[in-house]
């Protein structure tokens, strides 16, 4: 397949592993697309969203910095078991030869220019922010998102963690972008097993690696139909970040369950 | 297994604790009754008989946690105040003690004073309180138009405001304890009066202090709170209390989407009219999602009620060298907003308090169910 991948920013590590897994099966990666991250409005969402502690996080990855116990622990052990040298998508793009376009914004005019001309058999998103319509016709909807939690029961932000707050079994959801929010068809739920020593950290880098791991296999299905979107699909309240009160009593959860 | 502590909790407690000092505090200075705000320009404000009245359930549900504070003597002296000035009528009188014109009984004070007297009653502080809260349920039953509602309003607007329902709600807890029908009777008359009012979209008309079509957060709390409350009491979550989730959903979703920063008025329309926070509209907004989650349990709702909570307390003081600051809540945040400039109302402090009860209890209860499971 000739698919087109989308970062956040360009140490996303986790779509380097995309990019190179996805090469290594034969696919060809057309070009990626990275949102620059260094925007006041992108930044303030960030903050108002996610709190100082998320920003640092965020500064921390995208400075390439020596991931603390973060979900960037579990994808670093990916990168290592897999050989990828790469540690960000421009290092990896050189490499390969893969046009890299930095953009302020996936939805705009010119990058939806970009996709449609590039004519591609779809897009895996590894993220950059919310897809709006002309950029999923420009992909003509064929688009692939690994969710970090069961579809359609837990859909939105913080996924894994509200899978186990909720009582749903963790799971990875490989699926279709549409317009809603995480309400595109499903193309494959992968359980995530919690075992004694998993932090919530750990378990979000599985969640990631499983995500990423489920990207690359399900790339063949870009040849045929995609499934659409199910009935019920929006009708599940939608899952934003975790209130510190919440996220704490987590941990201590996991924490008594025999975990870290 | 042991009982988990969580750290947020104790945070939680600290603010609790904070805010009901700065409210004994607005009582010891209040010759009487709760202060209604404290200024830093002007200082404390003169009593406030209706915010009066409800402070004291919220002082009497802290006694037995905070023994020390002498919640129940200060909700006693509260009680007793509010007894001296009750009208012959039954009524009591809007604005703050003593009045600066002439006295006019009003509506929507007597109403809130009902919580009051009846949370005196239920902890057996004696009959006259509950004596005092049926004459005011009967003064306010004799007022009402055949709507169940009180026409010709009573504050700025030209019609009574959907925000009665916070009237009618301490008028319907009367009644458990009375069992007089008439007040039940014109309680669920005022109901459906108000349900009509709902809008596709959750918004219910004329939540607002005048006939604009925009509303503080604070308003519009009321409103919502009010209709949750007949519907506990009734039993009646799917004809009343689920009226009001399309109006949650969206105050929910403003939440989150903002890190728990809610815009201190909304338009007919839920297009933000502010870029300040109304903070006691806030604090509401989470009782009201927790009252929501309590018959529909949901831990996203108990999010999103989180953030406003956890907002909230950003923006108290804990340590200010000033006594009126240190654990109050400001009217508005930043505190030059249109809500209560400059000024930290006794009810913002109030909801803070029973915010954070509410929410600490719903996490204890999650945390203890956790435990049980394990």
């Amino acid at each position: 397949m000739r698919i087109v991948l989308t970062a956040g920013f360009d140490r996303a590590r986790h779509a380097v592993a995309i990019a190179e897994l996805a090469r290594r099966a034969g696919h060809t990666v057309a070009a990626v697309i990275v949102v620059r991250a260094l925007r006041v409005r992108r930044v303030k969402q960030f903050v108002r969203q996610r709190g100082a502690g998320g920003l640092v996080d965020a500064a921390r990855r995208f400075v390439g910095g020596a991931p603390r116990e973060t979900a960037d622990s579990e994808v670093e052990a990916l990168l290592v078991q897999e050989s990828i040298a790469e540690r960000s998508l421009s290092a990896w793009c050189r490499r390969h030869g893969v046009p890299l376009r930095a953009v302020a914004d996936l939805n705009a005019p010119n990058t939806v220019e970009f996709l449609r001309a590039l004519r591609v058999d779809g897009v895996v998103y590894g993220g950059g922010g919310i897809l709006r319509r002309p950029f999923l016709e420009a992909a003509d909807g064929r688009v692939l998102n690994a969710h970090s939690g069961p579809l359609p029961d837990v859909r939105g932000m913080n996924a894994c963690e509200w899978a186990l707050l909720l009582g749903a079994p963790p799971a990875i959801t490989i699926h279709v972008i549409d317009e809603g929010i995480d309400t595109g068809g499903v193309l494959e739920v992968v359980p995530i097993a919690v075992e004694p020593g998993d932090t919530l950290a750990r378990l979000r880098g599985k969640c990631v690696v499983a995500g990423v791991r489920g990207l690359v296999r399900a790339l063949g299905v870009l040849a045929g139909p995609l499934p659409r979107r199910a009935p019920a699909a929006a009708s599940r309240r939608q899952c934003f970040t975790l209130a510190p009160v919440l996220r704490e009593l987590l941990e201590q959860r996991l924490e008594a369950r025999g975990g870290a | 297994m042991s009982q988990l502590t969580l750290q947020t909790l104790e945070l939680y407690a600290r603010h609790r604790r904070a805010s009901l000092d700065w409210l004994v505090r607005s009582i010891e200075h209040g010759a009487g009754g709760s202060c209604a705000h404290f200024s830093i320009a002007l200082g404390w404000s003169h009593p406030y008989p209706e915010t009066t009245g409800y402070v004291i359930p919220t002082l009497l549900a802290n006694q037995a946690e905070l023994p020390e504070l002498g919640l129940r003597e200060h909700a006693l002296a509260c009680g007793r105040w509010l007894l001296s000035i009750q009208n012959s009528d039954g009524s009591w009188n809007g604005g703050l003690h003593p009045c600066k014109g002439a006295a006019k009984p009003s509506v929507f004070n007597t109403g809130q004073i009902l919580k009051g007297m009846l949370a005196l009653h239920r902890a057996d502080a004696g009959p006259e309180f509950l004596n005092a809260a049926s004459r005011g349920a009967e003064w306010l039953v004799s007022r009402a138009a055949a709507d169940g509602l009180w026409g010709g309003g009573d504050y700025r607007a030209s019609q009574t405001p959907s925000y009665y329902t916070h009237v009618l709600w301490p008028m319907l807890d009367t009644w458990l304890e009375t069992g007089e029908r008439s007040v039940r009777d014109s309680v669920e008359r005022g109901v459906a009066t108000v349900l009509a009012r709902i809008r596709p979209n959750g918004v219910i008309a004329h939540w607002g202090f005048t006939d604009e079509p925009r509303a503080f957060t604070h308003t519009i709390a009321y409103a919502l709170r009010g209709l949750l409350e007949c519907s506990r009491i009734l039993g009646a979550w799917d004809d009343v209390g689920a009226r009001t989730v399309p109006a949650l959903e969206k105050l929910l979703r403003r939440a989150e989407l903002d890190g728990g920063r809610l815009a201190g008025e909304f338009d007919d329309d839920w297009r933000p009219k502010a870029r300040y926070e109304c903070l006691t509209g806030s604090a509401q907004t989470a009782i009201n999602l927790l009252l929501w989650e309590h018959n529909e349990p949901d831990l996203r709702i108990v999010n999103a009620a989180a953030k406003l909570v956890d907002r909230v307390c950003a923006t108290q003081h804990l340590t200010h060298p000033l006594a009126g600051v240190r654990g109050a809540v400001a009217g508005s945040w930043p505190i030059w907003g249109r809500y209560m400039t400059l000024r930290y109302p006794n009810w913002a402090a109030k909801y803070h308090v029973d915010a954070l009860a509410r929410l600490s209890a719903r996490i204890e209860r999650e945390a203890e169910s956790a435990c049980a499971s394990s």
